[in-house]
């Protein structure tokens, strides 16, 4: 069985799809994707706003995520610590 | 009487090797420090601890080296006997003092590591192996090959954690770091066969600094880690429940 994902293991999730995705995506499909009720996504999307690693967007009558310089120097550096992290076996 | 066991053409280098390894160590610190400050692990802050006081370690070892290679010259300079011999007391004074916290942070570094690497948490295990740390720096002050020996068994059962870790991932990185515990663990070795004469003072002081060759390999290889998709393993563990 897989470990319990982590607060920041969910964080840098959720940039991850978005990256995937060009750096934009509907809230709802980042809801699905990244396995999250509606109310740990409303949660975990406040936090990614109010500290600037995405924004929302219109895009036409459509609202949408797009993530920032910001949220994807996060996703980098984030990716590193995880190295980081298996190289030693911190789990 | 001979304070330092480094041959005269290799004084400076040593120092410039002690600067380096001092760097790579805190390397390790910064980068263990940043997964602290992510993810809120105990694991992380002991081996930000670990990493941190091994680089004091090497810091006291560059300050006494600096110090003392100094010391000599003003004594080349002043070149009278009795102001030789009290300088070099002196001298003799800060040397012991400078390499005993070397070798106090340096063996209590390695614990660290060593007890993280295992994932023991027995408190006899903890008191009992500081109690052996302490006693191999106090005896080696004076009987150097001792804290070899000492921090040669802490490499060993380090690296005998990170193999256990390594079968478990199969992560390169880890295998990486495995070889550069094991040629530190090596330059141990020598150091302890031949502590006292100076040209294996020197083979040992290079292997050390091929350890720490590979684990700046190993910090690049990690600055440099391409996305994974196995990272998003949370997402792909929730499917195979």
């Amino acid at each position: 069985m897989e470990r319990k994902r982590s607060r920041a293991d969910i964080i840098h999730d959720m940039l991850s799809i978005i990256q995937d995705r060009k750096g934009k995506i509907k809230p709802t499909h980042l809801m699905y994707k990244a396995n999250l009720s509606h109310k740990q996504m409303k949660g975990y999307l406040d936090y990614l706003i109010s500290n600037k690693f995405v924004e929302k967007v219109e895009d036409g009558d459509r609202q949408m995520i797009t993530i920032t310089k910001k949220g994807r120097d996060f996703f980098s550096r984030y990716r590193q610590l995880r190295e980081f992290e298996d190289t030693f076996g911190i789990n | 009487m001979k304070i330092v066991f480094t041959p005269d053409w290799f004084l400076g280098k040593d120092v410039l090797i002690d600067v380096f390894s001092f760097l790579i160590l805190l390397t390790f610190f910064i980068l263990s420090t940043r997964s602290y400050q992510l993810n809120k692990k105990k694991s992380s802050f002991y081996l930000g601890l670990g990493f941190l006081l091994i680089a004091v370690g090497q810091l006291a070892s560059v300050l006494t080296k600096v110090v003392l290679y100094s010391d000599t010259s003003l004594i080349q300079q002043v070149g009278q006997a009795v102001v030789e011999s009290q300088i070099v007391q002196s001298v003799d004074i800060f040397y012991y003092l400078g390499f005993f916290f070397y070798k106090l942070f340096t063996l209590a570094g390695l614990f660290l590591i060593y007890r993280l690497s295992t994932g023991r948490r027995m408190l006899v295990d903890v008191l009992l192996i500081a109690y052996f740390v302490l006693i191999s720096v106090i005896a080696g002050t004076g009987v150097e090959y001792v804290f070899y020996l000492t921090a040669l068994i802490l490499l060993m059962l380090i690296t005998k954690g990170y193999y256990k870790v390594y079968k478990k991932s199969r992560n390169p990185n880890t295998l990486l770091l495995i070889v550069g515990f094991t040629t530190l663990a090596i330059s141990q070795i020598v150091s302890a066969s031949f502590a006292r004469v100076s040209n294996w003072f020197v083979v040992a002081d290079l292997i050390e600094l091929a350890s720490y060759f590979i684990f700046l390999t190993l910090i690049i290889k990690i600055l440099a880690s391409k996305d994974r998709k196995e990272i998003q393993r949370g997402l792909h563990g929730k499917k195979k429940k």
